[in-house]
């Protein structure tokens, strides 16, 4: 069929209008390359940036709201550092109630594994890698950096392996090489890899000195752990070497022994004065009390009673006739009194909860209908309490630096290491280490105390909803330690590691429950448990691994599949189960 | 002189002509009356024809003998002899048949149905409406169309709707499996949505299709397989609906509609709930003291002096405490009053809701085009207190021919809609904990505030403690949330499309549409201080939001069709599309109020007054588009389809993907002399390979920037893109990424027939095999790798199935008709595979249950954590004297997605009376319903009466002075010496298994313990008894109605007249899940059922005119 010429025309007029509209639509490659990447999100970040976003996630060195919230409740309730008058549980059989179990238990079984690996260590491959790019004369200006992020990466290391024994390790974090599959090291040999590691990071920060390169100026601005003091990152990775040594000390005395005669005869720099404090605050006053701990202490609060093993067998005080130089002064800061001005702790549940409080508040004159309604407790008693609480004018002061490593510690390590290993730690006395941990304790909580210029109208501001905490007048302890230590040095061994134990106990406190639990399970072997843990929770030796690793890891997880329970102990409590 | 002889003749012959012709005139109107434009009337045996005009008349010179051919798609061909008559008029009928039936096809090209290679659907406007305006379109293709499933959702009418057409899954869940939908030619912005326990922004306002009025909608047509949509491209692939409003083109001259409804919604399908026991604990489980406690287990207190059963609040749950026997006893509010079962009090705590429509449609058409403009308005109440929603709808739709070769179309549709206080999840107050029994609904009504008017009634510390959690929580959550704050949406609603038609030739035209989908959200939330301020400072909230969400959607099409000779004909289009999207949020909030109640940014006592936040995220998309069909005879019928698209979503090198596409018609019944039972037969077969670029950034290496106190630091993303990591191997750096298109190839084959006169038996099947491969998957690895998932292209997920609908006619008769229709459609999914080293695709989970994609298995399987057995397969009971979960172990427990989904629906009409009614159901998929774990674990539910005394297998026992329970030989036994109390209790279990030693359980606990601690544990960890299958048969509408006869308005000015009566949601014939419904999902995009929302059964009317 032929086409009229007239049609022709037509059509060439609606090819040119076609042809106009693809012209129209051409050059849309770069439109098309703009908008691949998300305009919220940096493309290419520096290094310095990186190495702040690693040293920053929440509980890593700062803590948040949501795994405080279940650790808190987990956590104060297994190692007797918080709990409420109940009588339901105070019925329930012994050895009848889990951790790692229901509302909490999920939480508390992944947040460590997964965070660790994901949260606290996804910068790093990136940091190496970009390292990789650095020019052969930019790289050793970077040299510190990775120092650092080693001594942190010690850091959680150390404490996951604490938790569940046999992680990841050598073959962890290598997403961005196609490894997606890591095996699991023993408990044993993370330990060893970790502690030569520091070794040689104090070693090659020895004399290390910051320049005026462009990377070393960024570096005091963006360590924001221990703002570009290279000596405190090595009093951290000796003071971490000197915690592993202690932790090990049962399953590997040799080894401890080598880590602690390496440390005091060469007199490495640890973490021991007030100014070596290594702890990180919370600067997002903003999300204080939505996003982070505070949060969880003030949903939480029924579970913050003042333990009445802390009140009177650690902290010494029996009643309001107890001779003040016999009372420690932390008890004035770590716990408010109750309504009544008194400090009453409560005591673990099972059957001598209710007679302790009665026999407690009867010493103090309570009527019975006081002493009633205290064991009638309800949950909407927190303004005006029957108990006494963890001080809120301590633990709600925002800007608190959460304890990484502190003096006190160290003090306590060194104490326990020249009672134990005497020969290895040369030099060092004891009861003055001991004397010496009780004070910077003292003095780190007042100091917290004092500090707090937070109240309830302040911004951020400290939760109404829980009676006012109080404020201490910093004391004169030294009749107080004196006494401490004389009583230290009339004891056996023994007993000096168990005191050493309780000080760590009252030290950390609800500030940090790995390291409580750990030494308990460390000291197990030796002494029992010591914590005041209650018979109705069934005790745990490590956590269960997140329920993912069976299913996604299943080759290595198979491994390990035979210790995946709550009673196989780990490697360094030298126990079997 | 020849040239002269050769005039004259030419003069006469041509005079002989003119007399032998005589002018023939007419109107050719439809079944209503109408006036069709365009109907071709030819002269048979010849070529002399003409069309009718706007209006339907025609005027054709043929002599006095002729016999015309009225001929219009969609309309029965009618021939007429003239017989001389100047004038002859003609009422063309619709085919019923509908193998000439005109379809909208993908890009809005129409097309005959029967040259279709595929399935499709097609739901016309009268079907939509027929049981009054819904507040949500969707509602309306209830069972409708074969393998479209449609399901409602916990959060009402003006929520979201499930829609899901042919088993779409996707194995990653942020991906949506809804289909796109397109009005007029523009695709509109739809989401999933859902609703949390947040009160701020967990309420489901809906989406963009809630907005679509149903009362302006012409036709709405779903397209079900990847070759029917290929031409949309990547946005096609889970289906497409094309909704096509209405214009003004039937009619010349004014036309009016005017339609008015009212809809009654009321609670319908709540829980079983028990009558006998009120708040508090069984003293079996709560041990009080002797002397606070009496046989009945009531809790008493001193009051002046008296001993007083009191309300047991404080550590009470909801329906374990004494059993409700009348008595007397002191209330939270101070007053004395009695304690009797309140049966009806989960119903008193909802309220008739109502829908009240209102609109209206002029129209008008002549020479130069036509118009429609509408405008509806809705107010809708809903049943939960508070709630509720104003619609207003504006839409246009103009054509004009602008000359003989070139018309311009302007369609205009503006929705505004105002949502204020839309149901958020308060699953605590209504179900997890459940409704107190005692409960009087109006308490809770009277005491939302206190004695000053201003502030919440249980603020008061004693009369909180006198009430218990309980009744505060749902005091709190439900009716202060309700009734004193506000929750508001605004949302704005413009879909603009206008097209240009510019015919070269009369085979040859070009079509241009530009438009865009504008939503526009305000969000604004005011939620009052419950007490002073200067009680607690941390109060108050104000926040506004905003977000705007733009589509703009341009296309080019040259179109073609020609005739090639007397048997082919090649018709089709080459075109272009260009898509821009965009999204972006602002929020601003206040928090810590500084003055009460004022609800202004400034209005903190923070130094910094308001906080900020939003997002945004774009995407363009540049498509080159051709299809071809071509067709022989009028009975065989080729179409290829390709497009290839570049799209933002892409890693630049990637950024382009093509995709082709087939399919083969062939009308049977016109090849082959088939017999005469078979009116019409056809075979159709397609094929089309389709491709996606999945979610915009998912293929981004990108990192996070922050500040710690003003020093900024960023942080790696916890999921890897696809990424080449050969390449970041090889050169030491991070690996390029390298996302792809993930890629649906679909095949269908289906076949059509009509048997009997008259069509009394219609027959549409199709299979179909879709894999979806390559898809962009989020797979979970090992977190010791560093990352929670890598993005990968990866896995092949085959859905097959067939779809079948028969239509029938088993009475037509004269006065009487009934027509019928059965839609059934049967699907089954298969994970062929996932990726390397990955058999196992977790795809969502709650507490104790998971759904995954596990090779080899079907998609979206559930499993959970079965009871602990021992190796002879006894239960095992723990040291709480309840059974344990396996932790260790996990069992399949069913799937999402259901086997075999349908409808069957009914037209039943004599004279002027029609009785609809339609049935939908499904069968084979599972619900895992929480709300039934709740109803025991909270004592609420029958289901929790067990054990609960002697008559319902409670075992005697009582408790010694140590608070342990002691077995006894018979309910009539004596206290013992040792007792605490000086009775026994009859509500002892002990259940049937073994202890963790192997030996016989003899754990004796109390049944408030045996519920509390079996479905409670684990933090309400999913047990194996709540596990249901979401089976259904409901019998979803009734409509009757009377369309009034001709002769009674043809005095009026009303040509039409309607009114009709209805229901929705009248009643689930069978249902497997007792309590809930099957569609209480408190999402669209949601697993399991949680929410404790009712279902809502709605009854109206309308009366609709025409003018």
């Amino acid at each position: 069929m032929k086409i009229p010429y007239k049609n022709i025309l037509n059509i060439k007029t609606g090819v040119i209008v076609f042809v106009s509209l693809l012209l129209t639509f051409s050059s849309c490659q770069s439109e098309l390359e703009d908008q691949f990447y998300d305009p919220e999100r940096q493309t290419e970040p520096s290094f310095e940036m990186l190495f702040t976003g690693a040293l920053q996630p929440t509980e890593l060195f700062r803590l948040e709201y949501g795994p405080g919230y279940h650790q808190a409740r987990a956590f104060n309730r297994v190692l007797g550092l918080g709990t409420f008058p109940y009588a339901y549980y105070n019925n329930v059989p012994d050895n009848s109630v889990t951790a790692w179990t229901g509302w909490s238990g999920a939480t508390l079984r992944n947040t460590q594994f997964n965070k660790t690996y994901v949260d606290f260590n996804k910068n790093i491959p990136v940091l190496n890698l970009m390292l990789n790019g650095l020019s052969e004369e930019e790289k050793p200006n970077y040299e510190i950096y990775v120092h650092c992020i080693n001594v942190v990466k010690a850091y959680m290391f150390q404490r996951l392996t604490d938790i569940y024994d046999d992680v990841p390790y050598t073959e962890a974090n290598g997403a961005y090489e196609k490894k997606f599959w890591a095996k699991y090291d023993t408990q044993e040999s993370i330990y060893m890899s970790l502690l030569d590691e520091l070794k040689e990071i104090d070693n090659a920060l020895n004399g290390f000195e910051l320049n005026n390169s462009l990377a070393h100026e960024k570096f005091r601005v963006h360590d924001i752990l221990n703002n570009g003091d290279v000596l405190k990152w090595r009093k951290f990775a000796n003071s971490m070497r000197l915690r592993m040594a202690m932790r090990i000390s049962v399953v590997a005395p040799d080894k401890a022994r080598e880590v602690i005669a390496d440390i005091v005869k060469n007199n490495l720099p640890v973490v021991s004065e007030a100014d070596d404090f290594i702890g990180m605050a919370e600067k997002d006053y903003a999300h204080v009390m939505e996003w982070y701990w505070p949060r969880a202490m003030k949903e939480m609060w029924y579970n913050f009673h003042a333990p009445r093993f802390m009140v009177r067998d650690i902290f010494g005080y029996e009643g309001p006739t107890t001779p003040e130089d016999q009372i420690d002064p932390r008890l004035y800061t770590v716990f408010q009194p109750n309504q009544w001005g008194d400090y009453v702790g409560v005591d673990i549940w099972g059957a001598d909860q209710f007679p302790n409080i009665e026999a407690d508040m009867g010493a103090l004159g309570y009527e019975q209908d006081r002493i009633n309604g205290a064991k009638d407790w309800v949950y909407d008693d927190h303004l005006e309490p029957y108990f006494s609480f963890y001080n809120k004018i301590t633990y709600y002061n925002f800007d608190m630096e959460y304890p990484a490593f502190t003096p006190s510690e160290t003090h306590l390590l060194l104490a326990e290491a020249a009672v134990r290993f005497p020969e290895s730690a040369t030099g060092i006395n004891p009861v003055e280490a001991y004397r010496k941990a009780i004070e910077e304790s003292i003095n780190w909580y007042y100091q917290v105390n004092k500090s707090n210029t937070f109240d309830v109208t302040t911004n951020p501001a400290i939760p109404a909803n829980i009676m006012d905490g109080s404020y201490a007048a910093q004391p004169v302890a030294d009749a107080f330690l004196d006494g401490k230590a004389a009583s230290f040095t009339g004891m056996s061994n023994d007993e000096k590691i168990k005191e050493i134990f309780y000080q760590k106990f009252a030290h950390l406190n609800v500030l940090n429950y790995w390291e409580i639990w750990s030494e308990t399970r460390r000291l197990q072997k030796e002494y029992g448990i010591l914590a005041p843990v209650s018979q109705k929770w069934v005790w745990m030796e490590r956590f269960y691994y997140p329920s993912s690793e069976e299913t996604t890891n299943p080759d290595n997880f198979q491994e390990v599949a035979h210790k995946n329970n709550h009673d196989t102990p780990v490697w360094w409590t030298g126990r079997t189960k | 002189m020849r040239k002269i002889f050769l005039v004259l003749g030419m003069c006469f012959a041509l005079l002989g002509s003119a007399i032998a012709q005589q002018s023939v005139t007419g109107t050719v109107i439809d079944e209503e009356g109408i006036g069709i434009p365009g109907v071709s009337i030819v002269q048979k045996g010849t070529n002399n024809g003409t069309i009718t005009d706007v209006d339907g008349n025609y005027t054709i010179k043929v002599p006095g003998d002729a016999v015309l051919v009225f001929s219009f798609v969609g309309m029965k061909t009618l021939e007429e002899e003239v017989n001389n008559r100047p004038s002859v008029d003609i009422t063309l009928l619709t085919d019923a048949v509908g193998i000439d039936e005109v379809v909208v096809t993908a890009l809005g090209i129409k097309r005959e149905k029967k040259a279709l290679g595929y399935s499709m659907s097609s739901i016309k406007a009268d079907d939509l409406v027929k049981s009054g305006v819904p507040v949500n379109p969707l509602t309306s293709l209830y069972g409708k169309a074969a393998g479209v499933r449609i399901s409602s959702t916990a959060n009402g009418p003006t929520g979201g709707m499930i829609i899901n057409i042919r088993n779409s899954v996707s194995l990653t869940s942020s991906s949506s499996t809804r289909p796109l939908f397109v009005v007029d030619g523009i695709p509109i912005f739809d989401e999933n949505t859902g609703m949390n326990r947040n009160d701020r922004d967990g309420r489901d306002k809906g989406t963009g299709i809630n907005d679509i009025n149903a009362e302006d909608i012409e036709s709405i047509e779903i397209l079900k397989g990847a070759k029917a949509s290929v031409l949309y491209g990547y946005a096609g692939a889970n289906g497409v609906v094309l909704i096509t409003t209405k214009s003004g083109t039937k009619k010349k001259g004014l036309g009016v509609e005017v339609n008015s409804s009212f809809t009654w919604d009321k609670v319908a399908y709540y829980p079983e709930l028990q009558d006998e026991f009120g708040t508090g604990s069984s003293i079996g489980a709560a041990l009080p003291n002797a002397e606070d406690t009496d046989a009945n287990g009531f809790r008493y207190k001193d009051v002046n002096g008296v001993k007083t059963p009191v309300y047991y609040g404080s550590g009470g749950a909801a329906g374990f405490g004494p059993r409700m026997d009348g008595r007397e006893i002191l209330w939270w509010d101070g007053q004395m009053r009695e304690y009797s079962p309140q049966e009806d009090n989960f119903k008193e705590l909802f309220q008739t809701g109502h829908l009240r429509t209102n609109g209206f449609a002029l129209s008008n058409a002549g020479d130069m085009g036509n118009v429609r403009f509408g405008y509806t308005n809705k107010k809708f109440t809903s049943t939960v207190i508070g709630a509720d929603q104003d619609n207003h709808i504006f839409s246009f739709n103009g054509s004009l021919d602008i000359s003989k070769n070139i018309s311009v179309n302007y369609i205009s549709n503006y929705y505004y809609t105002f949502n204020h206080n839309a149901p958020f999840r308060m699953q605590d107050g209504l179900v997890t904990y459940g409704v107190n029994r005692d409960m009087k609904t109006q308490l809770w009504k009277d005491n939302i505030v206190d004695d000053t008017g201003v502030y919440w009634y249980f603020r008061d510390k004693e009369r909180s403690e006198a009430a218990g959690s309980l009744v505060g929580k749902l005091g709190s959550s439900y009716f202060w949330n309700q009734t004193q704050n506000d929750f508001d949406e605004t949302r704005h609603h413009l879909i603009q499309s206008v097209n240009l038609n510019i015919d070269f030739t009369d085979w040859l035209s070009l079509t241009l549409r530009s438009g865009f989908d504008m939503t526009r959200k305000l969000n604004e939330v005011k939620k009052k201080v419950t007490r002073p301020l200067s009680e607690n400072s941390q109060q108050g909230y104000y926040s506004v939001e905003e977000r705007n969400i733009f589509n703009f959607y341009n296309n080019a099409y040259l179109n073609f069709d020609k005739k090639i000779n007397d048997d082919l004909n090649i018709s089709g289009l080459i075109g272009f599309v260009y898509e821009d999207f965009s999204d972006r949020y602002v929020k601003s909030l206040t928090q810590d109020f500084l003055v009460e109640n004022w609800f202004s940014l400034s209005n903190s006592s923070k130094d910094v007054k308001s906080e900020g936040s939003g997002s945004r995220r774009s995407s363009v998309l540049y498509g080159v588009l051709a299809s071809a069909q071509l067709a022989y005879k009028d009975q065989l019928f080729l179409e290829i389809q390709g497009r290839n698209d570049w799209s933002s979503i892409l890693p630049p090198q990637n950024n382009s993907y093509f995709y082709p596409g087939a399919s083969l018609s062939w009308i049977a019944s016109e090849t082959l002399d088939l017999p005469e039972v078979i009116q019409y037969a056809k075979a159709r077969a397609s094929f089309a390979d389709v491709g996606r670029p999945g979610p915009i950034y998912f293929g981004n290496l990108a990192f996070n920037v922050n500040s710690y106190g003003g020093i900024a630091y960023a942080t790696a993303s916890s999921d890897m893109p696809p990424a080449d990591f050969e390449t970041g191997i090889a050169e030491g750096k991070l690996p390029p990424e390298n996302l792809k298109p993930e890629r649906k190839r679909e095949f269908e084959f289906g076949f059509e027939m009509n048997f009997f006169q008259g069509n009394r038996l219609g027959v549409d099947f199709s299979w179909f095999q879709a894999n979806i491969y390559d898809q962009i998957i989020a797979l979970d690895v090992p977190k010791s790798s560093g990352v929670n998932k890598i993005k990968v292209n990866a896995g092949d997920v085959q859905n097959s199935g067939v779809e079948l609908q028969l239509t029938g006619k088993p009475v037509m008769g004269r006065n009487f008709n009934w027509n019928t229709t059965l839609n059934l459609a049967k699907y089954n999914t298969e994970i062929k595979e996932l990726s390397d080293g990955v058999d196992v695709l977790p795809l969502w989970g709650v507490t104790g249950a998971s759904m995954e994609a596990r090779v080899g298995g079907e998609y979206g399987e559930f499993f959970i954590n079965p009871w602990k057995r021992d190796e002879n397969g006894n239960l095992v009971v723990g040291s709480n004297g309840v059974y344990q979960f396996d932790t260790e172990q996990q069992v399949k427990v069913g799937k999402q997605i259901p086997d075999l989904t349908g409808g069957l629906n009914n037209s039943l009409s004599y004279k002027s009376i029609y009785l609809d009614f339609d049935f939908d159901f499904q069968f084979g998929g599972t619900l895992i319903s929480q709300t039934n774990m709740y109803l025991k674990g909270n004592g609420t539910g029958k289901e929790s009466l067990k054990y609960r005394d002697e008559a319902r297998g409670g075992l005697p026992y009582y408790v010694n002075t140590d608070n342990q329970k002691i077995l006894l030989e018979s309910h009539s036994a004596a206290a013992p010496s040792d007792s605490k109390y000086d009775f026994i209790l009859h509500d002892g279990v002990i259940l049937p298994g073994v202890k963790e030693d192997g030996s016989e359980n003899n754990t004796l606990i109390a049944a408030q313990e045996y519920y509390e601690r079996t479905y409670w544990q684990g933090y309400m960890d999913i047990t194996e008894d709540a596990i249901y299958k979401s089976d259904y048969v409901a019998l979803r509408r009734i409509t009757l109605g009377y369309e009034l006869p001709k002769r009674w308005i043809n005095n009026t000015f009303f040509n039409r007249a309607r009114i009709s009566v209805f229901g929705n949601n009248i009643a689930y014939i069978y249902k497997d899940a007792p309590n809930v419904t099957p569609e209480s999902y408190a999402g669209t995009n949601e697993f399991t059922e949680y929410s404790g929302m009712p279902g809502v059964r709605s009854f109206g009317c309308e009366i609709k005119l025409g003018f």
